[in-house]
């Protein structure tokens, strides 16, 4: 019997290449020690998949896991993290994605799957409570995420079905391929589709009538409805909850942190037109949110007339605005709208995939790729008709395409002739839409994050436009002005250490990075110890949490460490460490890396020539089996 | 502009917008007028609710509230600093997350 409540105490093994599903016991331990989500995925990882494992070879897992607070009443409670080896980095990755898959699987009485192998044919995995068993899906290969998606239902007959699918980019192997979740949410990063895809496996299809029990109903309760009621009279919810995060799209073009022309300038003349209020104004349908969401960022959007007259789809967000948009030197927002839904539908991370037409399209103006490279396409600034042709032809792997499916490191080697100077990438992931040299903490995150450049694993929200009052409450008087401070880089090591941390809880219990942790900063260590705690009833103090924290991020680098990364890995492209901003409140920055790795490596207890932790610090986390397979 | 006065812009974005029930506007100070003197003036102009989203219960300017003059981040120590003939606020609430 297990003993946490919270958890529905087993998860599910699949493995395609026997065509078997079988029901595994959730480890007491493995809880104590990682919670769920993102440190059940890293675990697991850390056991079954070495650096001798390709990423997208049958032996590879790929993870889809849950945690304690998913699907409760606590605010956000829809979060699910997906967890494998990218095949686009090689090392450690993830995504995590909202709506409301991951409470459906935890209704159905589920915690994870672990998927391994690779089908002979398409199959999909169908979860209906405790009936479960793999499908063919020879029929929906091919076919895009939504048509799945709808293909499901249809069949199963019931709109209550939630699904995890992956589109033409997944099958065709685009190492940046996305599992599109009802209603079309991402998991989006690292390639987790790729694998997905890999395995022959089309989509999950879950339908759960379980109830979730907690162990302290009336705390639990009463934590979950303060929660709620902070979150509504936070000064920001009603700005976050009107436009979600298209909202800061206007607010990031004057901080020169809105890359715009692949980086080379960090504000977009035209931001007016591809701004939230400019979104609404062309295309909002209405408000909706994700499972149990009092804030509700998502929207629905649709294109009345136009070109793509018809087109609608839900959670464009801040991140494909600029993909889509600045980044390509576009101010065509019915073009980003299609470009969002086409990446959807594809089953592309449409960060990723907008990074890398950014990418081609400054080397096209550097004149370094040409006509026939390129397949008679003409890659020029601002072309939408360029942009969504490419995207269909990554998708697809067809031609110019199929080079930058790929992803943008492998790329930018392939072409040679200087073109990796261009490539903005950190440990072979595409950089999202912030430019660190407009805060400085957010280089240090893209540099240190486990998964490649990535804002959301630190996610450091504190000093992105300035919460002094939120500075002080967590961090104390001593650490302002500065840790508000978007220029500053004193104190920024500790806040992305800090939020890589509680990040790594966060994804592990199963809430939202934009529903109070992070975005509002409302929900911080002693609430999320609080819920765990009346939800499980585990005893778990903060110091706890947090150590739980550490041990799952350690064990990431331990895992980055032993597929060959080291401190040199932790690096900017050049642009942002040599070549001063010349945007708006960023104009003359650059990014002062290295003072702030030094200070980083210190604060985290790791080697500062290797990069890696130490035999102590490994040690102190109950991690003792990372020494020997490090040889500390 | 008499040169007893300085005429300065306000942009509003997200929420603000919406509660001031304007993109923009123009609004004309005495010379020496500092920024908070201008987020007086605004708050006055277009009623409490703005005024709420503007300073704090204290009186000082909201820590929420994210301030440009000439797309430079305005630290708010320095809303008493005066502001100059033409020049560019612009008012957001402090929103991050991307």
């Amino acid at each position: 019997m297990f003993p946490y409540r919270g958890y529905a105490g087993k998860w599910l093994y699949v493995d395609l290449t026997a065509g078997k599903v079988e029901v595994r016991e959730y480890d007491p331990e493995l809880a104590q020690g990682y919670l769920g989500g993102n440190g059940f995925g890293t675990r697991l990882l850390w056991e079954h998949v070495g650096p001798e494992v390709d990423a997208l070879a049958p032996e590879s897992l790929l993870i889809f896991a849950t945690g304690p607070l998913c699907g409760t009443l606590v605010p956000n409670a829809g979060r699910v993290e997906v967890i494998a080896k990218s095949p686009l980095t090689g090392i450690y990755g993830d995504a995590n994605a909202g709506g409301f898959f991951g409470p459906e699987l935890k209704f159905a009485g589920w915690d994870a799957i672990v998927v391994r192998g690779r089908s002979p044919s398409p199959v999909y995995l169908a979860v209906q409570d405790d009936r479960v068993e793999l499908r063919d899906a020879g029929v929906l290969w091919g076919h895009t995420t939504s048509e799945t998606e709808a293909a499901i239902r249809r069949a199963w007959d019931d709109p209550q079905v939630k699904t995890a699918t992956i589109g033409p980019a997944g099958e065709n192997g685009v190492r940046f391929a996305s599992i599109q979740m009802t209603p079309q949410r991402s998991a989006g990063r690292c390639g987790m589709g790729t694998v997905m895809g890999s395995k022959g496996l089309k989509a999950v299809a879950v339908r759960g009538r379980g109830p979730i029990y907690v162990a302290d109903l009336a705390r639990f309760h009463e934590l979950a409805v303060e929660l709620h009621l902070r979150l509504r009279a936070n000064p920001v919810f009603p700005a976050v909850s009107a436009y979600g995060t298209p909202g800061i799209v206007s607010l990031m073009d004057p901080l020169g942190r809105f890359p715009t022309k692949n980086f080379q300038m960090g504000s977009f003349p035209e931001v007016d037109k591809i701004n939230a209020e400019a979104l609404q104004n062309r295309a909002l349908v209405r408000h909706l949110s994700c499972f149990g969401c009092p804030i509700g960022c998502d929207k629905l959007y649709s294109l009345p007339d136009g070109p793509y007259a018809g087109t609608s789809l839900r959670s464009v967000e801040y991140e494909t605005l600029n993909a889509m948009g600045a980044n390509v030197w576009s101010a065509d927002l019915d073009a980003i709208l299609a470009a969002n839904r086409l990446c959807d539908d594809m089953g592309l991370d449409t960060i990723s995939a907008g990074r890398a037409i950014g990418f081609a399209m400054e080397l096209w103006e550097k004149e370094i790729l040409n006509l026939d490279e390129t397949g008679g396409l003409a890659l020029r600034w601002g072309d939408v008709d360029v942009l969504l042709r490419l995207l269909g032809m990554i998708a697809r792997r067809e031609g110019f395409g199929n080079l930058l499916a790929e992803g943008m490191r492998q790329a930018a080697q392939v072409i040679g002739r200087g073109a990796e100077q261009y490539a903005m990438h950190v440990k072979g992931m595409e950089i999202a839409a912030q430019d660190g040299r407009a805060q400085k903490s957010m280089g240090l995150a893209h540099a240190t994050s486990n998964r490649g450049a990535d804002h959301l694993k630190a996610f450091p929200v504190i000093d992105e436009t300035g919460y002094p009052d939120e500075a002080r409450r967590r961090y104390g008087e001593e650490c302002l002005p500065e840790m508000a401070q978007p220029l500053a880089i004193k104190h920024k090591p500790f806040l992305v250490k800090d939020g890589e941390d509680f990040g790594a809880v966060v994804d592990s219990v199963g809430v939202c990075k934009s529903g109070g942790t992070f975005v509002l900063a409302e929900i911080y260590w002693p609430d999320i110890a609080a819920a765990v705690e009346a939800a499980t009833g585990m005893d778990m103090p903060v110091k706890r949490l947090k150590r739980i924290g550490e041990r799952i991020y350690n064990l990431q680098r331990c895992y980055n460490a032993v597929h060959g990364i080291t401190r040199a890995d932790d690096r900017l492209p050049r642009r942002f460490t040599e070549e001063p901003s010349p945007s708006g409140n960023a104009a003359g920055q650059i990014v002062e890396l290295e003072p702030m790795l030094e200070e980083y490596y210190q604060l985290r207890e790791w080697d500062p020539e290797t990069g890696w932790p130490t035999a102590e610090k490994l040690r102190q986390l109950g991690l003792e089996d990372a020494i020997e397979r490090l040889d500390l | 502009m008499s040169r007893h006065m300085i005429a300065v812009k306000v942009r509003y974005h997200n929420i603000l917008r919406k509660v001031a029930g304007r993109t923009e506007e123009s609004i004309v100070l005495p010379v020496g007028a500092s920024l908070h003197n201008a987020l007086e003036h605004v708050g006055d102009r277009h009623g409490p609710r703005l005024r709420h989203m503007l300073f704090a219960p204290e009186g000082n300017v909201a820590s929420y509230l994210v301030i440009f003059r000439n797309r430079t981040l305005v630290p708010h120590d320095q809303a008493h600093a005066p502001l100059a003939d033409g020049d560019e606020l612009m008012f957001f609430p402090a929103i991050s997350g991307g």
